[in-house]
């Protein structure tokens, strides 16, 4: 894969119970509030609103990348310093690996819960509209 | 001069208040060290939201938002953040006072004053003057989580915009170090008041190199003004907490460590009676039997 980073730069993670990230790195990619947006070295002075996403940061020297769940916030990106301000963030960083592997279990079996309800509920609009129309078929009307 | 038995029965009192006194100190100790160390780190959060509240403020095109402008309403909100118990020197009763100051500024002003109310220490002194509480937080003890504040912001925001309320004060106890704490009225609608205070706090100056017109924006800068505003206010009402557990821990700390050393003193004055008293018995048992063996020869 060619790098298409061309330096480094700073980025600082605020959250208000204190600092998450202060490091350098090659490429960051920030959840702006209308789709991911891809910062490099030398990007344009940008203010901009974050929604609910990854936040990847890339390319750090001597460590592995590092990814941040971050729940809306501002970004501010200016002369090679990007502050990201966020009410929450959630990250796997100094993370025991089974607390880490505790966490992401418990967000797939929240995934599951969540398909068979909707799975559930499908069924139960599926019968009712069944019945609808069993009702046509035997001339059940209701009053109203 | 009290007998021998009573100065050890008072002795014995002083030393288990002395007691008393110490665990509160320690306790309220631990519970300070755990707050300040949150404060400390929450300080570089508020410095980088004062740099983006007066970038945007000082854009060359003034920002227009309903929550930067007055409105005409006669009514004004005032969140009183008290503690649940005493013995904290004159935290709560320096609150009272401000509170009194603003009842009788809206009073004078013909506005009407809705208090939000929190700590039972503040609760009882409304209760004993008749002062209606709009509504009380009963549910956190000292600090809101972060889903309390968000509705607690959401609901003023709310009746801010509707003209429901025209101000939003909060009545504090502000911690500005730990050699300063003072109680005081944070204006936090409408918004520039609030954004006045933040920016003249932060310890770090923007970089004078860019201005405001510099930046590419994403949304537009209303837009994101209006989440800035809404996060500012979050920010400021979950600070104004923290600053009230904060300083009524550390006054806490001060007045039980204050009781402790008056309770030592005590103990020991007490001993010196207690020892004065004992050795005056023994001297007058001494000489009466002294007396009683001269009478005999």
């Amino acid at each position: 894969m060619v790098r298409i980073s061309m330096g480094v730069f700073r980025c600082v993670l605020l959250t208000p119970a204190g600092k998450v990230l202060d490091c350098r790195m090659g490429s960051l990619v920030l959840p702006a509030h209308d789709g991911m947006l891809g910062v490099l070295r030398n990007h344009a002075p940008m203010l901009c609103k974050l929604g609910v996403g990854i936040m990847e940061v890339r390319d750090i020297p001597d460590r592995k990348d590092a990814f941040f769940l971050i729940d809306g916030g501002f970004a501010r990106i200016s002369l090679n310093l990007v502050t990201v301000l966020t009410y929450d963030v959630t990250t796997f960083e100094g993370m025991a690996p089974d607390a880490a592997e505790h966490l992401v279990s418990r967000a797939k079996s929240v995934i599951v819960g969540g398909d068979y309800i909707r799975q559930t509920e499908q069924m139960e609009v599926d019968r009712a509209r069944l019945l609808v129309r069993m009702g046509e078929l035997a001339g059940v009307m209701p009053g109203d | 001069m009290a007998g021998t038995r009573q100065i050890l029965q008072r002795r014995e009192a002083a030393e288990n208040i002395g007691k008393v006194t110490h665990t509160m100190e320690t306790v309220s100790a631990v519970r300070y060290r755990q707050y300040y160390r949150r404060w400390v780190e929450s300080l570089e959060f508020y410095d980088a939201l004062a740099q983006l509240a007066y970038l945007m403020v000082a854009a060359e095109q003034t920002i227009e938002h309903p929550l930067m402008l007055a409105n005409k309403s006669d009514c004004q909100a005032v969140i009183v953040t008290g503690s649940n118990r005493g013995l904290c020197g004159a935290y709560n009763s320096n609150l009272i006072k401000l509170l009194e100051v603003h009842r009788k500024m809206a009073g004078r002003f013909g506005k009407r004053l809705k208090v939000y109310a929190q700590g039972n220490k503040i609760l009882g002194h409304l209760a004993a003057r008749g002062i209606e509480t709009e509504r009380v937080y009963h549910e956190f003890d000292e600090m809101p989580t972060s889903d309390q504040v968000r509705d607690m912001a959401d609901d003023f925001i709310a009746q801010y915009r509707q003209g429901a309320i025209g101000r939003l004060s909060v009545v504090y106890t502000r911690f500005f170090s730990p050699a300063n704490q003072k109680a005081q009225t944070l204006t936090i609608l409408p918004v520039s008041d609030l954004i006045d205070d933040l920016t003249t706090r932060a310890t770090v100056i923007w970089p004078w190199e860019l201005g405001f017109e510099d930046f590419l924006l994403s949304p537009s800068a209303r837009e994101l003004f209006d989440g800035l505003a809404t996060m500012i206010i979050r920010t400021a009402l979950s600070g104004c907490f923290l600053d009230a557990a904060l300083s009524e821990h550390l006054q806490r700390v001060i007045a039980m460590r204050s009781a402790t050393d008056n309770a030592g003193d005590m103990i020991r004055d007490l001993t010196k009676h207690y020892n004065r008293a004992r050795q005056g018995r023994i001297t007058e048992e001494l000489l009466d039997i002294i007396g009683g063996v001269e009478a005999m020869q």
